[in-house]
């Protein structure tokens, strides 16, 4: 076993033999996930899980008061990050096979895309997002008549996550300078994060994407309820890209998807 | 401009600082203390105090000031599209019967603002008093912090009862 430098517990991949046909690079350590079993890990994504600004998610309940309600559901977006790595992992493997996606640049992006998707959480997670930042302000403004029908002033709101994941990354040297060390620029995965590069198909940011199928069948486990239990494997092999890069689902697995779309995010 | 401070524009401009007179000590001082006596007379803005050279004073006041100066001078309008409720503009109105000076006495208005402040924030705001605060502790105090003042007794009396007269000595504000 080998620990890193912030404790996360991992087997070496020369100790155990396992993650077969799991590309090399992707084995620099392997993490174990109860969802999903072993989940392998190249060296950038090591470094970047051991900066003191990933580590936070460690902290961060990726169901907020949920566990109040049920007793087991207090699993960490630390955990959850890893799970969406994994799944990018498998989607990525999909579209390789069928030539949707072929730069092995691309799939390096696109994972660590998915790592760091949850980095910029508040605090309370979406909880925070609603929180209106001047809420004592407009009980003193009125608004006179608009001239041209628009609303002129900024809602003062916290920005989304995804937003601030995409100035921690370009921001943060612990994320950003890992990033450029590996010839990675970090506005591209900012943008990945949201759904808005121009090149590399959008897993993160769509109704059917790597983040729900990781969370719904993370958040079925460990509340013990049946809803979520999709057939992911069903779902992934039956993954296509589109000419506008956007990921879509083979009809014949429309019944696969409804079930894990009618599941609320 | 955000709403916060599209409403600290159309407040500023209705106190007769909207231009943002930042450059000089004195100017910035009178801003902080007509904001900080505002608040307590009824118009929360949002904004905290601790104690400095002169009295109570807010960082992030002075920086919205600086931003909204900056706004203004790039030719930002958003605040036009805005007017303050009738319920703010009586609150405005309570806070300006405080600061204005008494005619009895000869004091700049910039050291009356302050005194009103001061005093205020060291008898409801600041963390040295205990539970009992008495009159003589606070004024003491004062002194103490600024003793330019300290042989104007008559002058810290006629603050003090400045503040009694509108309900905050008593009160730390009239929310």
């Amino acid at each position: 076993m080998a620990r890193s430098d912030f404790g996360t517990t991992r087997r070496s991949c020369k100790e155990g033999g396992i993650a077969e046909g799991m590309a090399e690079e992707y084995r620099h350590k392997i993490i174990i996930d109860p969802v999903h079993g072993d989940i392998g890990l190249s060296e950038i994504e090591t470094h970047l899980i051991d900066s003191a600004t990933f580590q936070r998610l460690r902290r961060l309940k990726q169901l907020g008061f949920a566990s109040m309600v049920y007793p087991n559901a207090s699993y960490s977006r630390f955990a959850h990050s890893l799970g969406v790595l994994h799944v990018t992992s498998r989607v990525t493997e999909v579209f390789r096979r069928s030539g949707q996606l072929q730069g092995d640049d691309d799939i390096k992006k696109l994972r660590i895309a998915a790592l760091l998707h949850d980095i910029g959480h508040y605090p309370y997670s979406h909880l925070m997002e609603l929180i209106d930042w001047d809420s004592y302000v407009s009980g003193y403004l009125e608004k006179k008549r608009s001239q041209n029908g628009k609303n002129v002033a900024k809602v003062d709101r916290y920005p989304k996550h995804d937003k601030v994941a995409g100035i921690i990354i370009t921001k943060r040297p612990d994320i950003k300078e890992k990033l450029e060390e590996n010839d990675i620029e970090p506005a591209e995965i900012a943008a990945l994060i949201e759904g808005k590069h121009p090149n590399i198909p959008n897993l993160l940011h769509q109704s059917l994407d790597v983040d729900r199928m990781d969370y719904l069948a993370r958040d079925s486990l460990n509340t013990g309820v049946p809803y979520g239990r999709v057939d992911l494997n069903y779902i992934l092999n039956n993954l296509e890209v589109t000419s506008e890069r956007n990921t879509v689902l083979n009809a014949k697995a429309r019944f696969a998807a409804e079930h894990l779309l009618l599941y609320p995010s | 401009m955000t709403k916060g401070r599209i409403l600290l524009k159309l407040v500023l401009d209705k106190i007769g600082l909207g231009e943002l007179p930042v450059g000089t000590f004195s100017k910035r001082l009178m801003l902080q203390k007509k904001v900080y006596l505002l608040q307590v007379t009824g118009l929360e803005l949002g904004y905290r105090y601790n104690w400095y050279l002169r009295g109570p004073y807010c960082p992030a006041l002075t920086r919205d000031a600086f931003t909204l100066k900056e706004e203004l001078a790039s030719g930002e309008q958003d605040y036009e599209d805005y007017a303050l409720r009738q319920d703010a503009l009586l609150r405005l109105r309570k806070a300006e019967e405080i600061w204005e000076v008494p005619g009895d006495i000869s004091i700049e208005p910039e050291f009356w603002v302050e005194l009103l402040a001061s005093l205020h924030y060291l008898k409801h705001i600041a963390y040295w008093r205990g539970s009992n605060v008495t009159t003589e502790a606070v004024f003491a105090k004062l002194k103490e912090a600024k003793p330019q003042f300290a042989d104007r007794a008559d002058l810290i009396e006629r603050v003090r009862r400045k503040l009694g007269e509108i309900g905050l000595w008593d009160h730390a504000t009239l929310m």
